[in-house]
């Protein structure tokens, strides 16, 4: 659409720079905590089933409303069939601190954290406007939450961006039958798509705008579409505000076809053909949900190295890690997910300088036995080598210097060249996770 | 539903409306481009299975259109190949749309205040409505605010000015299936926080640009919006008052507060007494120009005096509907009525304005007498000419001081509680009134 012709521009560094940041997904739903681990987006082509087994907690309250759904027998069974909203009331989040959040956050390396402002239950996590007391501030943990997020991970030295839902809102369309399609009665009646919610959602996303400044804006599933034109309260005025008041910030991809984005996103294994674009992130959780899911055990969840294999494939690849953290309700950060921060934190600390503001370096072939990824900074190529002993993998001689490699961050280690395959021993590593190889000219 | 201090809104109504008596609706829109509906009868005299399907209100049209097999949708696929409804926005031109001599009309009929629809069900504004962006009559179709040129005019008229929106439908906002059924009217309607927040801007920007003398919501007011607080009605109402402080809300809002209550056709009757009312209605069965509609579907001058006069000897207000063609012309029918109420106001006006009700004397359907009252003053509105007879007490009407207006004293003899007269032809066509002192 030509309205959107003008915010075309280059994706600011800090964001190709920042490699990882933290999604986190609280609300009213880590009251019941609950949903079906029944595998990765993407890798379910019975969309019917997934949204009757939906294994994201986050959709409880569309799950709920499917007939013969497990989860609506759960939600009689333990929650005596309440009202949705009843939830928004049990979410003390009493143990909440945001410092300590931010503080481990900032250990496992994260550049920007994305909470939810707004998830498609429609509650928003601060005051939002026309909201009356249908948001946190007023009921549940009775705090703007996004507020103090944006505080403490600012004061932590990490970056602040926003998740707003713009696609959906259950609130806006809650006499609407359940989602249980993505084929569901055209577009109309999947989501509110008219003027009245046009208005609503720019005036929230302004809202933030003016109070949290948010360094990424990150909108989900689309954009209303009576808004996708120009002039008053359209989402061309609403990127107009945005870019004025924050000119470093990006937007992602989700507003809606031929409008405007500064970079695309992935979710687990769905849409990865964004995986190829100039600037874009890959977002997931630790395990099968977004919001947290007490029936999740560790054999639906990634580990350190399964973590970190995820992410130094998608730096090989260009692209940003937004790895979501789903805390509970009373605000504490589960021990599983706990667990993979702080191996990422311990992997980072040595060797975040390896990571960040790398570029992919898309003429080396990467290799998976042995378990090889590369990227470049400067004068270096990084190799990152998932393995111990003796290894031999391809590294071209005009692109990796054998003569100059190190561990990094620490003494050379001696490669031998073979045609266009280095070989060389690598030692146990200080930390689980990939040795990385540095190579200088 | 809770409510939260609406009460707070509650004092006495305003004398300007109770001394008003006399208002016109105007019913204009995409609509009345296709200005068709079938002429089923009155709302609350026709069957509720059959209205909706059948609706007789062609400012209806965009719903009844989408009722499968129903006439009217017939008749938009055979006219307009089944066309969007929005492409009537377009075609809307409003080519011959003279405010001024509107204006002037409804000075002459009498009326006291003029209500235009500033928003129908089908959500198109009649001004550049917050939001709207360009599905709205300034962007489209008339090109022109037509809201703010009908202000001008009428207040330059001297007749105050007041707004009609609907809070509680609005196609173009939800994701409603047509209505069917008349639960449906309640049932399939945007309630929630987007659409309240929406129709706030709307009532807002309503307010601080006409500064409107009524606030006319139809069908209901979104519910999310029935409490305290930011985007409220509650705080449309704070809102209002402090600008308007002499202005009047109607009762459709669905919460405790008006300022007065309505009725509309035969339905909502009970509506019809308490401090102030008002009955609306059109012309013919619908409020939006239909063409389908002839005289037999037309009230005559004559029922429209009388439908005046029977609401005012009752304590009521006539809002009275006029719906203009898409080209902004008032059906010479309806123009018709408009003159003939104002040939008669213009002699007769004093028995009308400023009225009470006559507690102390009763009215008569043969002959046809009704009564208002100003102080000791008592106002027969009689229509009949020859000998009439009929009841007024002694204690209410003295009989020697009886004059006709527009004429002098009229002779008027006592048998007991029954007075007698012999009334001449009026010289304007109508009820001819006479007036005790």
């Amino acid at each position: 659409m030509d309205a959107f012709k003008r915010f075309e521009r280059e994706v600011p560094e800090w964001f190709l720079d920042a490699k990882l940041g933290f999604m986190v997904s609280w609300g009213a739903f880590s009251v019941p905590a609950w949903g079906e681990p029944i595998g990765e987006l993407g890798t379910i082509d019975d969309w019917k089933h997934w949204f009757k087994h939906n294994p994201y907690a986050e959709w409880y309250y569309n799950t709920i409303r499917i007939e013969g759904s497990p989860a609506r027998e759960f939600h009689k069974k333990n929650f005596n069939d309440c009202d949705y909203d009843d939830l928004l009331d049990m979410w003390k989040a009493e143990k909440f601190n945001p410092d300590e959040w931010a503080k481990l956050f900032a250990y496992a390396g994260a550049q920007y954290i994305v909470p939810l402002s707004k998830h498609h239950d429609g509650i928003t996590l601060w005051d939002a406007p026309g909201t009356g007391t249908r948001n946190t501030v007023h009921r549940g943990p009775k705090r703007d939450l996004i507020g103090d997020i944006a505080t403490a991970v600012r004061k932590a030295g990490i970056r602040f961006a926003v998740y707003y839902s713009g696609g959906l809102d259950w609130e806006v369309t809650k006499t609407l039958p359940a989602i249980s399609d993505t084929n569901q009665g055209g577009e109309g009646m999947q989501r509110p798509v008219d003027a009245a919610y046009s208005m609503y959602a720019y005036e929230h996303v302004i809202d933030l705008i003016d109070r949290y400044k948010p360094d990424v804006l990150w909108n989900d599933i689309e954009w209303p579409d009576f808004a996708k034109r120009d002039g008053a309260y359209s989402l061309a005025a609403l990127f107009d505000y945005y870019y004025k008041v924050v000119p470093h910030g990006v937007v992602n991809d989700r507003w809606g076809k031929d409008t405007h984005s500064d970079y695309e996103t992935s979710e687990y294994q769905y849409m990865s053909d964004s995986e190829g674009a100039a600037a874009w992130e890959n977002c997931r959780g630790i395990g099968l949900s977004f919001g947290y899911n007490q029936v999740e055990s560790e054999q639906h969840s990634l580990n350190t190295e399964s973590a970190l294999r995820h992410f130094l494939d998608i730096v090989s690849r260009g692209g940003n890690f937004l790895l979501n953290v789903g805390p509970t309700a009373s605000g504490e950060i589960p021990d599983i997910q706990k667990k993979v921060l702080m191996g990422l934190g311990d992997w980072m600390a040595i060797n975040s300088g390896a990571v960040y503001a790398t570029r992919a370096i898309k003429e080396i072939p990467a290799s998976d036995t042995p378990w090889v990824r590369w990227a470049k900074k400067g004068n270096s190529v990084f190799a990152y080598i998932d393995t111990e002993g003796s290894v031999e993998f391809s590294a071209p001689a005009s692109l990796v210097n054998d003569k100059k490699a190190t561990i990094f961050g620490g003494a050379s280690i001696t490669a031998t060249r073979n045609g266009d395959k280095v070989s060389m021993t690598i030692p146990t590593p200080k930390v689980p996770g990939p040795t990385v190889i540095e190579f200088s000219h | 539903m809770e409510f939260h201090n609406f009460e707070r809104f509650n004092r006495p109504v305003p004398t300007w409306f109770s001394d008003a008596k006399f208002g016109i609706f105007i019913h204009w829109g995409a609509y009345s481009v296709p200005a068709w509906a079938e002429p089923t009868g009155e709302l609350g005299a026709v069957d509720e299975s059959v209205w909706m399907a059948h609706n007789p209100y062609a400012e209806w049209y965009y719903n009844t259109i989408r009722i499968e097999g129903s006439p009217a949708q017939k008749h938009q696929q055979e006219v307009y190949g089944g066309a969007p409804y929005d492409d009537f926005l377009d075609q809307w031109k409003a080519s011959k749309f003279n405010p001024d001599d509107w204006a002037a009309l409804f000075a002459k009929a009498g009326a006291q205040y003029v209500i235009p629809t500033t928003k129908h069900h089908d959500g198109i504004t009649l001004w550049d409505a917050p939001g709207t962006g360009t599905r709205n009559t300034v962007a489209r179709g008339p090109k022109r605010d037509l809201v703010g040129a009908i202000a001008e005019a009428v207040r330059k008229a001297g007749i105050k000015f007041g707004v009609y929106y609907s809070g509680g439908l609005d196609w173009s906002v939800d994701n409603f299936p047509p209505m069917t059924k008349s639960e449906h009217v309640r049932g399939y309607r945007p309630s929630d926080a987007a659409y309240a927040m929406y129709c706030y801007e709307h009532i807002t920007d309503l307010i601080n640009r006409y500064k409107p003398d009524v606030l006319w919501d139809d069908i209901e007011y979104p519910d999310f919006a029935k409490r305290e607080g930011a985007y409220s009605l509650a705080a449309i109402f704070d809102q209002y008052y402090k600008a308007v402080p002499q202005g009047v809300t109607n009762d459709r809002w669905g919460v405790p507060h008006s300022d007065y209550k309505t009725s509309e056709y035969q339905h909502g009757l009970d509506n019809e007494s308490g401090a102030a009312w008002e009955n609306c209605r059109g012309i013919g069965l619908s409020f939006g120009y239909n063409q389908i509609e002839d005289e037999k579907h037309y009230m005559s001058v004559n029922a429209a005096q009388h439908h005046l006069i029977d609401i005012v000897s009752r304590g009521g207000n006539l809002l009275l509907n006029v719906g203009p063609t898409a080209d902004g012309e008032i059906p010479a029918f309806q123009r018709k009525v408009l003159e003939g109420i104002g040939a008669w106001m213009a002699v007769n006006k004093e028995a009308i304005y400023a009225s009470r009700v006559a507690e102390d004397v009763k009215p008569s359907d043969s002959p046809w007498v009704r009564w208002t009252a100003n102080g000791k003053k008592r106002y027969a509105i009689i229509d009949a000419t020859g000998s009439v007879e009929f009841d007024a007490p002694e204690s209410a009407v003295d009989i020697k001081s009886a004059t006709v207006l527009g004429d002098g004293a009229i002779a008027v003899t006592r048998n007991g509680s029954k007075i007698s007269m012999t009334i001449a032809a009026p010289k304007v066509e109508g009820p001819t009134v006479v007036a005790f002192n």
